[in-house]
């Protein structure tokens, strides 16, 4: 309990001295809000889903950065590996990363629901928005797993170029930046299948009037016990930067 | 290991930590060679080699970093991944990575949280020569003060067996005597020390037994002064002006009138050196360094005949 404590102390220490990184991560889903979201978007319930999209697409860029980059970081450096050799195990680490994530991810949507809030004529309930964050905070678990298992199965140098190109392509497959309710096409089609739909699903039926797709769910939990075994493995099998 | 030791090691009770068998491949590289060793509790171990020979890839299977291709590693009886067996092991890294951002104290703070009963905060920090450091980034301090905080956290936890990878270099000659009066008043209270090191003199000064690395295999592995009888080799120095060529000589160098011979019969030299008729004054004869020692075992200077 006192590891655990002292991780989330410590991760937040870190992440606290140098905000300018989390600023910059903001920067691709606020311009995606200024430049097509309110443009484009004349219907306020409209609005709410696409400001949700993009708060699950900043989610996505948070994690990514956090755990592919970080992980990847940890693992090229000597003191990632002198952390492994602690009595703690991955537990302590693991929460505090995900407590970190969900501030992160509270914090992160902030500039998306003041856009919307005081650039458009867009309203929500108190307590849906709160429903929506308390959804957006469960859609960091099957991102955290999924970029955690990028993070130590892959070469650490590769990792930093995935974790830049997987949250667009998660975003653009997992349809967030089509219309929710679109029944027909290509990425409706796929999208129920893909790992970024599921949480998408649950975040735009708490903030608007969106019925959940059944499969998505299913395939929600497949992905999230598929990342969840992944993850255990590859941190099992890591053994830092490797050299042939 | 001498008998002696062993004896010792028994007597102790235990083996803190063993590898029995362990060979570790990098791809087509092989790194440790089916290397057994037994670390007993209360012994101070050197382990030497040059760069690459795997004593770093060695450590790294004992503190659980690497996995053996083949052969077993325990530490505590346990698997090295065993948080168990963790809990009453320290290690500091090789290289000095330490998070630039974190202040000394919340470094210490944090490697403590993961121990039963670790040192205090200012206690290990003054023990270390870092007390005034306490509210200092880690980013901000010299090379040599990142070095002694490093070394410093392998001792956090009061373990009973710590693994210290090449823990001086770098430190100036106040910053390494400072690690070496640490690293021996640990030992001093019974506990067990692996310690790499390029610095032959650091492990003549601390090791009670040395295990020679090359090539990823033990070439040798026995107490301090034991390596130095098994080298066998002697410097005979005298003053002459001028001698004949001795067959005993093996390195021979000349420094004014003061001429310094490595030799694996010393009293085979002085007989010839006397049957010879030359003039000489100030003989002196002293046992090899373990420099001397090292270089035979790891055949990169002329082999001593066998002992």
């Amino acid at each position: 309990m006192q590891a655990i404590v002292v991780n989330i102390k410590f991760e937040l220490v870190q992440a606290l001295r140098v905000p300018m990184v989390y600023v910059a991560m903001l920067f691709l889903p606020s311009v995606g809000m200024l430049l097509y979201v309110l443009p484009a978007v004349q219907d306020p319930s409209t609005v709410v889903m696409s400001t949700a999209s993009m708060c699950l697409f900043t989610v996505l860029i948070l994690c990514s950065a956090q755990y592919g980059n970080g992980i990847a970081d940890a693992r090229m450096r000597p003191w990632g590996g002198f952390v492994r050799t602690l009595p703690g195990g991955p537990v302590p680490k693991m929460t505090a990363m995900i407590v970190l994530s969900l501030l992160l991810a509270v914090m992160g949507s902030l500039p998306m629901i003041a856009i919307a809030a005081f650039g458009t004529e867009a309203t929500l309930p108190l307590g849906r928005l709160l429903l929506g964050l308390l959804a957006l905070g469960l859609a960091v678990v099957p991102f955290a797993l999924l970029t955690l298992t990028i993070g130590y199965s892959v070469n650490p140098y590769t990792v930093h170029v995935l974790a830049t190109i997987m949250p667009m392509v998660l975003a653009y497959l997992g349809g967030y930046f089509a219309d929710p309710a679109a029944d027909s096409g290509f990425i409706a089609t796929i999208a129920p299948f893909t790992p970024a739909r599921g949480p998408a699903e649950l975040v735009w039926a708490a903030v608007g009037d969106h019925r959940v797709n059944p499969v998505s769910m299913v395939m929600l939990l497949v992905w999230t016990a598929v990342f969840a075994v992944l993850a255990a493995r590859a941190y099992r099998a890591d053994e830092g930067r490797r050299f042939h | 290991m001498t008998d002696e030791l062993r004896e010792e090691a028994v007597g102790n009770g235990e083996f803190l930590a063993r590898a029995v068998g362990v060979t570790r491949r990098y791809g087509d590289m092989t790194a440790v060679d089916q290397v057994d060793l037994d670390i007993p509790a209360g012994q101070l171990l050197g382990l030497l080699g040059p760069n690459g020979a795997g004593k770093s890839t060695l450590i790294n299977m004992f503190v659980g970093l690497r996995h053996p291709t083949e052969g077993r590693v325990e530490l505590f009886g346990r698997d090295p991944r065993d948080m168990k067996a963790r809990l009453r092991m320290g290690v500091t890294p090789q290289e000095t990575g330490l998070p630039d951002m974190a202040r000394v104290g919340e470094v210490v703070d944090f490697v403590a949280a993961h121990y039963p009963h670790p040192f205090k905060r200012g206690e290990i920090l003054d023990r270390f020569g870092l007390g005034e450091l306490v509210r200092k980034q880690t980013g901000g301090l010299s090379g040599g003060q990142k070095r002694r905080l490093a070394v410093a956290l392998a001792f956090v936890g009061r373990p009973d067996l710590v693994f210290l990878d090449e823990p001086t270099t770098g430190l100036d000659v106040e910053g390494r005597q400072t690690l070496w009066d640490a690293i021996k008043e640990f030992h001093g209270t019974g506990g067990t020390v692996v310690l790499t090191s390029h610095y032959l003199e650091e492990v003549e000064q601390l090791a009670q037994r040395v295990v020679v690395v090359d090539r990823g295999r033990c070439v040798a592995d026995d107490s301090v002064e034991a390596l130095r009888r098994i080298s066998g080799l002697r410097r005979v120095s005298v003053l002459a002006s001028e001698l004949p060529p001795l067959a005993g000589a093996m390195g021979v160098e000349r420094e004014g009138d003061r001429v310094r011979m490595v030799t694996a019969d010393a009293d085979q030299l002085v007989r010839e050196l006397v049957a010879s008729g030359v003039a000489f004054t100030d003989l002196e004869v002293q046992s090899g360094s373990l420099q001397d020692a090292f270089l035979a075992l790891t055949s990169k200077a002329p082999a001593p005949t066998a002992a």
